[in-house]
């Protein structure tokens, strides 16, 4: 039985043993397998497909009913009668199956060589939503979907440029998935197109998951705890990420694009800098650097100063320091460490529970429990104030991944200033920077635009200058165009 | 003879680098100490001895490109066995590769002294030096890129530390500096030949040069990073000269270092203590740098993989950092680097400028047989 159905010649066959084939092979005698025979002129067909894969509205309207009225019973009949299209005849079972499972309809007229499956899938998806993750004050607030199809269409309507250049791959050898890599062929570099197609094509897993998941397959780096490739949810910025020269990738059934290559700085910047003026833009932008660097140094900083460094701290500022640390029995480190944990541990409950709750949540937790662990005398009200600030500034962070990165850094570099002062933080600062010189992303460097060094962009990196001054592309994508537009002459 | 090295253009280093990492090299612990030194000598005449050297430091640069351009893509090893055979090159190379190492050492030590006069009187030298060398190899292991790479990037973090000086410089009394033509030309000489240490670490020039684009640029780019440094030296000793009266300068051994003891913030009340913590940062390009090219010596020399190389450096500076361990030995160690740096890195270039012109003229020779 098993081997007659993997044979190429398996038709003709009577329609029950058909449909018994794929129940009890192919389906493991799925409930769900729904079949039907007609007659027409003393010849019978079957209609075979999984009730809950295929549109049933369309296919009683637009199969079933067209095969009972048609005048004879043949596949030529049959295929001008209805009226979809991507009909296909296949010969074996398995392909039957196959397709059955992507929500065709087969139909099988006894005695003929090849069975006709037509396509008709039931694709539920939700409507295009605004953006969870990566919230947008201004500017469009779209999001991608769980469909590919849906999510092309979105990047067709906003390229619509002949040039953007869509490859598909199907990756996962358990769970086959599609993945597509798009371009723009007039802009992109090649080195960067060919690089990517290499480690999709190289790539042999069981199972793609989800788009992040694939993007720490293909990463120049696993061990590190930066993200090498942009993962976005946002159209809008995928689009963007494109008409700058990156490579964008699209994985079915996945909310989120991935873009590469990317630089450290890229994980600081979103497309809103760029739809307000730009002087809000580079301040913004400078705002969330400086805002990085405070939060992976505030607290260490506090700790290090505190165990082992007094004399930094002005006389002004130590007697109030002094005063909230009078009742505290712990070591600073170990003050620091409860405090960071507990803020970690709210952010994270947060995040859990539902939303009515997670507020609740963060009531309790920041206002009754700060306050009350004050009071305890477990940690001083500067150290508070300090933590707080530090978690304030790493959510500025546009990406979520980098955001949390941010937030893990802080631990070793707790524990460092901890154990040797300013000398464990400026050797935490120096690894950290030796550390992003290494990376790369897609085999560009990642430090970019500070090594390898390039001032020319500047312009749309750490700032946001004026269109007027900033007409070109990043110069560390190496584009194949790197001139956007004329400067008008004024 | 040995061959060019064949370095693929894609791996080779923007020319523009090396205006920031020959200065990175040479700025390190030197500069520290460099005015109490140079006063020690000259006296008021110190900016003149300090002129003297960076005429001198001028004409050494010229000196070796001249002698690295007469090849087209040579480093110190290829250059000596060009000149002197295959074995006499080798071992004029390993003297090199010992220099190399000390300097290595002696600035690693230094950077101890610092912490532990300044910071942590108590640490231990191997944790200190276990910190700084962990970093060295995590760096050096990637490569010249990243040696170069961390070597810019510690630079833009440690640049804006020369704005410490604007509030010591308002401090300057111009009696100071009076009367400047006191020192005799014997005196003058002995404060520029102290300045060695300071300005050393042009060397790197010897070993990078095959790594780099456009090298038609070097020459000029050299030339310029050198001019950044001797502003900066001549910066710096004139505020700490101008700032501290001539006996409160012979006994501090760091002067720079004391001068930022005046500065605070409203957040910092002593910032010296941060600023000594930063100066890892400062020393950490010489280290990486050193160690990157007493590895890549090393293996031009016996052949074999750099990284094990770059690994036993390392392991041997550890080591060797527990010797020297007290502030006299230092002291007489880094004087010892300093004199063997006129040696190898002031007089070498002008002595091989002859053997260089000798070759290309052969050179020149065999080409109008050749066509």
């Amino acid at each position: 039985m098993k081997r007659r159905s993997r044979q190429s010649n398996y038709f003709p066959c009577k329609v029950e043993t058909l449909q018994q084939d794929l129940f009890s092979d192919f389906f493991n005698s799925s409930p769900d397998l729904a079949s039907k025979k007609v007659s027409v002129e003393g010849k019978t067909a079957i209609i075979i497909y999984m009730d809950y894969l295929v549109k049933e509205e369309e296919v009683f309207s637009h199969v079933t009913t067209k095969i009972q009225e048609a005048k004879q019973l043949d596949y030529q009949t049959i295929e001008s009668d209805i009226p979809i299209t991507d009909i296909m005849e296949l010969k074996t079972l398995d392909e039957i199956g196959g397709a059955l499972l992507e929500g065709y309809v087969c139909v099988y007229i006894e005695k003929e060589k090849s069975s006709l499956v037509i396509p008709v899938p039931r694709i539920d998806q939700r409507k295009p939503g605004k953006a969870e993750t990566e919230t947008l004050i201004f500017g469009p607030r779209i999001s991608f979907s769980e469909s590919i199809d849906m999510n092309m269409n979105f990047i067709h309507k906003r390229l619509d440029t002949k040039t953007l250049t869509v490859e598909k791959f199907i990756i996962g050898d358990m769970i086959p998935t599609e993945v597509r890599l798009l371009y723009l062929s007039d802009i992109a570099n090649d080195e960067a197109v060919q690089e990517m197609r290499d480690r999709l094509n190289s790539l042999k897993i069981d199972d793609v998951l989800e788009s992040s998941a694939l993007t720490q397959y293909i990463e120049d780096n696993s061990y590190s705890i930066f993200p090498q490739f942009l993962v976005t949810e946002l159209p809008d910025r995928f689009c963007y990420s494109l008409k700058e020269g990156r490579v964008g990738l699209l994985v079915d059934k996945s909310p989120s694009g991935v873009i590469a290559p990317v630089s450290f700085l890229s994980f600081f910047q979103t497309t809103e800098d760029i739809y307000t003026r730009w002087n809000m833009g580079s301040f913004i932008r400078l705002m969330r650097i400086v805002a990085m660097f405070l939060s992976i140094t505030l607290t260490p900083l506090y700790v290090a100063a505190l165990t082992y460094h007094y004399e930094i701290i002005p006389d002004a500022l130590l007697v109030s320091l002094g005063h909230s640390r009078s009742r505290v029995p712990f070591p600073p480190l170990l003050e620091a460490l409860i405090l960071e944990f507990l803020i970690e541990l709210i952010r994270e409950a947060g995040a859990r529970l539902p939303t009515k709750v997670g507020q609740t949540m963060g009531i309790v937790g920041g206002i009754v429990i700060g306050q009350a662990i004050v009071q305890a005398g477990f940690t001083s009200n500067i150290l508070i104030i300090i933590v707080a600030l530090s978690a304030l500034a790493s959510f500025t962070t546009p990406s979520y991944l980098m955001g949390s990165a941010i937030r893990i850094i802080r631990f070793p570099l707790i524990l460092l200033a901890g154990f040797w002062g300013f000398i464990g933080l400026i050797f935490s600062f120096a690894f950290i920077a030796i550390h992003l010189v290494k990376q790369r992303s897609l085999s560009f460097p990642y430090f970019v635009p500070i090594y390898p060094f390039q001032p020319r962009d500047f312009d749309n990196s750490f700032l946001r200058l004026p269109f007027l001054w900033s007409n070109k592309r990043a110069y560390s994508n190496r584009p194949k165009k790197i001139r956007r537009f004329q400067k008008p002459n004024r | 003879m040995p061959e060019n090295l064949n370095i693929p253009d894609h791996r080779k280093l923007k020319a523009v680098y090396l205006i920031i990492v020959l200065h990175t090299m040479q700025i390190g612990v030197g500069i520290a100490g460099y005015p109490r030194i140079v006063f020690m000598e000259a006296g008021r005449g110190s900016l003149i001895s300090l002129i003297i050297a960076a005429i001198a430091l001028h004409i050494i640069i010229a000196c070796i490109v001249y002698v690295l351009r007469s090849f087209e893509n040579q480093d110190l090893h290829g250059v000596l066995t060009q000149f002197f055979g295959k074995w006499f090159g080798k071992i004029i190379t390993f003297f090199f590769i010992i220099y190399f190492f000390m300097l290595f050492l002696s600035v690693q030590v230094n950077y101890i002294e610092f912490v532990r006069v300044f910071i942590f009187p108590d640490m231990s030298s191997w944790l200190i030096s276990l910190f700084l060398l962990s970093l060295v190899l995590y760096a050096a292991l990637g490569g010249v890129r990243v040696a170069v790479g961390a070597s810019i990037v510690f630079f833009f973090g440690a640049i804006w530390m020369v704005g410490l000086q604007i509030e010591p410089m308002t401090y300057i009394k111009f009696d100071n500096y009076l009367p400047m033509f006191e020192a005799s030309p014997g005196e003058l000489l002995s404060g520029a030949l102290k300045t060695s240490y300071t300005i050393l670490g042009f060397e790197l020039l010897w070993v990078l040069y095959p790594y780099l684009n456009e090298k038609n640029k070097v020459h000029r780019y050299s030339q310029l990073s050198m001019s950044i440094t001797v502003s900066m030296i001549i910066f710096l000793t004139f505020v700490s000269i101008g700032f501290f009266s001539d006996e409160q300068l012979k006994e501090l051994t760091w002067p720079v270092l004391s001068t930022i003891k005046i500065i605070s913030f409203p957040m910092f009340e002593r910032f010296d203590i941060v600023t000594v913590a930063l100066w890892m940062i400062i020393v950490l390009p010489n280290l990486i740098l050193l160690c990157w090219m007493t590895g890549m010596s090393v293996k031009r020399v016996f052949g074999g993989k750099e990284t094990y190389y770059i690994f036993i450096i390392c392991l041997v500076a550890f080591i060797c950092q527990s010797f020297l361990d007290n502030r006299y030995l230092v002291g007489s160690f880094t004087n010892l680097v300093g004199q063997t740096g006129i040696l190898s890195g002031f007089l070498f270039p002008v002595l091989m400028v002859p053997f260089a012109m000798y070759h290309r003229r052969k050179g020149a020779k065999n080409h109008g047989k050749q066509s």
